[in-house]
């Protein structure tokens, strides 16, 4: 008897066919269990927080329009001087010493920074020069969201780099109609880091400076107090952690403030004040608000 | 002239009748129309990225053509034994030398006609200009770039008979010589004697191909670099490839070649 | 007085020192031939007798480290020394990648031979060699014996008064074996001097007006066929066993 080669192609491919119905929700049931991590995550391993490092570092070039030192001009300048960068505002977190979210009134400080063009030492230097970026301009007109992707990227490789969704989620802002998105980067964020004081934070102030939502606003900014003061001992002391308490404290003074509650924001203007460099300017507020109170306490007596 | 054009005409044949242009072709092809599909924060209007990851591919890919053909180029003639007819003619191994280079070369720079043709397409399609005269410069000095690249892997060729570590090699110090060999200058200035004047002296002898690699410059929108520049940096790479040609004709020349 | 083709005068050729061992292996030792216009010339002797070196040093292909090598009375060093002159390996090395037309043609620009002049004679060589039916197809697609016969073509190109065959009919079938023959003979009438190694001593007899036989790098043996059969009233195989030295062992 001769089988007809149709016969058998058609056979076999009912039987893939129905070996594979049979066997695909084991392997969908198989990859659940796995996780959700993408395929870069598994190739790459921890060797992606390199990754995530460069890319976050690519959208600061990009936002200085591709000036930028090198590691060797970087260690040029440690050698030469000891460049400490100061919070440039009150987004700017201070771990890097390029990070992407500058404003555009750029302190001393950083122009000093990114000042790596010193007189050339010899012909090559002198002539490569024709061939490298001596320029230092920021993107503006919109044009920061060419940054976004690499922010994004840098996101995927590294979830628990947290400066990423700050940086993104502010750039976002910065377009009124990209706030939507910044949320949700930002809630992103808050899912792979929970307990992430910064990104509470940065959620808080959208909530209250984006979207006009106070209740949120003042909910968030109250997790974001408990959880610096989570913090261990030991992270509570920096710079950065006292900076970031100032921040939530003083944010939350201002929510409670817009909310007439000015006994509770004169208290978080207090814990403010304590980690505040200029106490003055925060006492000047705590006795405005006091006024206020004691206005109030007037008009209801008299009432 | 019309032996080295000649041969040189052999080369090039060879690589389109091979299958490893395609596949870099459609590879980077395929990886730029990937990366333009996806959308980041439903902004579709970012092109610096694109025009990044689509620049980058075009310098692999044509460093990886340059290279691996040019490195192949003599130890396939000997292993395959085609040597032999052709030294059996009125041809001098100087005549090898340079048509192996031409046709390496003129390969290399119609593999970045093919190349740049798609990236007009696409920075036409996302910006809706064209800068031709922008992407003549840079295309100008990649190419110029792949000039010295192709003749230090035939001088690899002729030192380093397999072609696999060759390639491997020239990679290496292609790579090194682009990121790190800039900067030799001013880490040599913190190194005790005689590791500083050593280090020092590499940096001068080592081809600076970091001048031509202008794609921050385009990318970042900045003002590419005049023609008297280029025209400089062309001579300085002429300069550099007719040496390690030369290195490469003086190693040829005394090896023997047995049947 | 015919032209003097091939002039070997005390060639020497030497290589370096393997590893493992401490003299410089001898392939070539005083060898002293000259070839005259108009012959066929066989080049005969054992394996690692010197022949493939000696030829090598005519092509250019290993410097010699003493003596002297000429072709048409150029030094062979010089490349001009090569563009009256057919080589035919004795395995086909061609680039596969390409037809037989463009291989014929690439040769043809080599020596500087004009497209119309071209076009007339890779016509002619490609009927010669009877590859008409697969002439625009690449070399990776041919047959040991077609691939053989391009070789034969390539040799031709630029109509050369000397052909230099390195066992041209090895790995050849009968018909193949005939064909080369043929041409051997074809261009022997028309006045082409052409100098070839073999094994084949049959062959040699038939189709050579002179040979010369090497062992060990050295010349043992050169003159006319005819004077030679004469002269050790013997057939040219035993000839050739005698001169190298060759004694039949009992099959036990």
């Amino acid at each position: 008897m001769h089988a007809s080669p149709k016969w058998i192609v058609a056979l076999l491919a009912t039987l893939s066919v129905s070996l594979a119905t049979l066997l695909a929700p084991t392997a969908q049931q198989r990859s659940e269990k796995r996780g959700t991590d993408g395929f870069l995550k598994i190739m790459l391993g921890d060797g992606r927080r390199l990754f995530a490092k460069h890319f976050f570092t690519k959208a600061d070039i990009y936002f200085h329009s591709g000036y930028y030192p090198s590691i060797f001009d970087q260690a040029n300048q440690a050698n030469q001087k000891a460049i400490t960068h100061a919070d440039e505002d009150d987004h700017h977190d201070g771990k890097e010493d390029h990070d992407a979210h500058h404003h555009e009134d750029h302190d001393a400080d950083h122009e000093e920074g990114m000042d790596f063009v010193k007189e050339p030492r010899d012909w090559i230097e002198r002539f490569g020069r024709n061939f490298t970026i001596n320029q230092h301009t920021h993107l503006a007109e919109g044009k920061q969201r060419e940054m976004l992707p690499w922010l994004r990227i840098a996101a995927e490789m590294d979830p628990q780099m947290v400066t990423t969704y700050t940086t993104a989620s502010y750039w976002l802002r910065k377009e009124k109609n990209r706030v939507g998105e910044a949320r949700q980067f930002l809630l992103e964020g808050l899912r792979n880091n929970p307990k992430s004081d910064e990104l509470l934070f940065e959620l808080g102030s959208l909530y209250y400076n984006d979207m006009a939502d106070t209740n949120r606003a003042r909910n968030v900014m109250t997790s974001a107090l408990s959880a610096w003061f989570a913090r261990p001992s030991q992270s509570k002391t920096n710079n950065e952690a006292i900076s970031l308490l100032g921040r939530i404290a003083v944010n939350l003074a201002r929510i409670e403030r817009d909310s007439g509650n000015y006994v509770e924001a004169i208290r978080y203007f207090e814990l403010g004040k304590t980690v505040s460099p200029t106490p003055e300017g925060i006492q000047a507020q705590i006795d405005q608000l006091r006024q206020n109170t004691f206005s109030n306490d007037v008009q209801n007596i008299r009432k | 002239m019309n032996t080295v054009w000649a041969i040189s005409t052999v080369v090039i044949k060879e690589l389109y009748r091979r299958k490893d242009f395609y596949v870099l072709l459609v590879l980077t092809t395929l990886l730029t129309l990937a990366a333009g599909s996806m959308s980041f924060f439903n902004e579709n209007t970012i092109v610096r990225a694109l025009k990044e990851i689509c620049l980058l591919l075009i310098w692999i890919s044509s460093l990886i053509i340059g290279i691996t053909t040019a490195a192949r180029q003599i130890p396939s003639e000997k292993e395959n034994r085609t040597i032999f007819p052709l030294l059996a003619k009125p041809v001098t191994r100087w005549q090898v030398v340079l048509g192996k280079f031409l046709g390496c070369w003129l390969a290399c720079g119609i593999t970045l006609i093919v190349f740049y043709v798609f990236f007009g397409i696409l920075v036409g399609a996302r910006e809706h200009t064209l800068p031709v005269a922008a992407f003549a410069k840079l295309m100008w000095m990649q190419w110029v770039a792949l000039g010295v690249v192709v003749a230090l892997a035939l001088l690899g060729s002729v030192v380093l008979s397999a072609p696999g570590p060759n390639a491997t090699l020239c990679f290496i110090v292609v790579l090194g010589v682009t990121f790190v060999g800039p900067h030799l200058g001013k880490v040599s200035v913190g190194l005790t004697e005689p590791a500083g004047t050593l280090l020092y002296s590499i940096y001068f002898l080592i081809p600076h191909l970091e001048w031509y690699d202008l794609r921050d410059i385009f990318i970042n929108d900045q003002i590419l670099p005049g023609n008297a520049a280029c025209f400089m940096a062309t001579f300085y790479a002429a300069a550099y490839a007719t040496l390690l040609l030369v290195l490469t004709w003086a190693r040829f020349r005394r090896q023997n070649l047995n049947t | 007085m015919m032209e003097s083709v091939v002039q070997l005068k005390n060639l020497r050729v030497e290589y370096p020192i393997a590893s493992g061992s401490s003299v410089p292996k001898l392939a070539v030792n005083g060898l002293s031939l000259d070839v005259r216009q108009g012959e066929v010339f066989g080049f005969l002797g054992p394996n690692g007798a010197g022949k493939t070196t000696t030829m090598n040093v005519l092509l250019g292909f290993v410097n010699a480290t003493g003596g002297e090598a000429r072709l048409f009375g150029v030094n062979v060093r010089e490349p001009i020394a090569r563009q009256r002159i057919g080589y035919l390996p004795e395995l086909t090395y061609y680039y596969k990648f390409l037809s037989a037309e463009e291989i014929l043609r690439f040769y043809a620009k080599v020596f500087g031979i004009e497209r119309m002049e071209a076009d007339r004679r890779i016509d002619r060589l490609i009927k010669l060699v009877e590859l008409e039916h697969a002439s625009k197809r690449p070399l990776k697609s041919y047959s040991k014996g077609m691939q053989q016969r391009v070789g034969l073509a390539q040799a031709l190109i630029n109509n050369p008064d000397l052909l230099i065959l390195d066992e041209p009919t090895s790995g050849l079938d009968p018909i193949g074996r005939m064909k080369v023959r043929e041409i051997i003979q074809r261009l022997k009438n028309e006045g082409k001097t052409v100098f070839f190694s073999s094994h084949e001593l049959g062959e040699v007899e038939t189709v050579c007006d002179r040979v010369a036989i090497v062992h060990q790098g050295q010349l043992r043996e050169e003159g006319r066929v005819a004077d030679l059969l004469a002269k050790y009233k013997t057939g040219l195989e035993q000839i050739f066993l005698d001169l190298i030295g060759y004694k039949p062992q009992a099959i036990t």
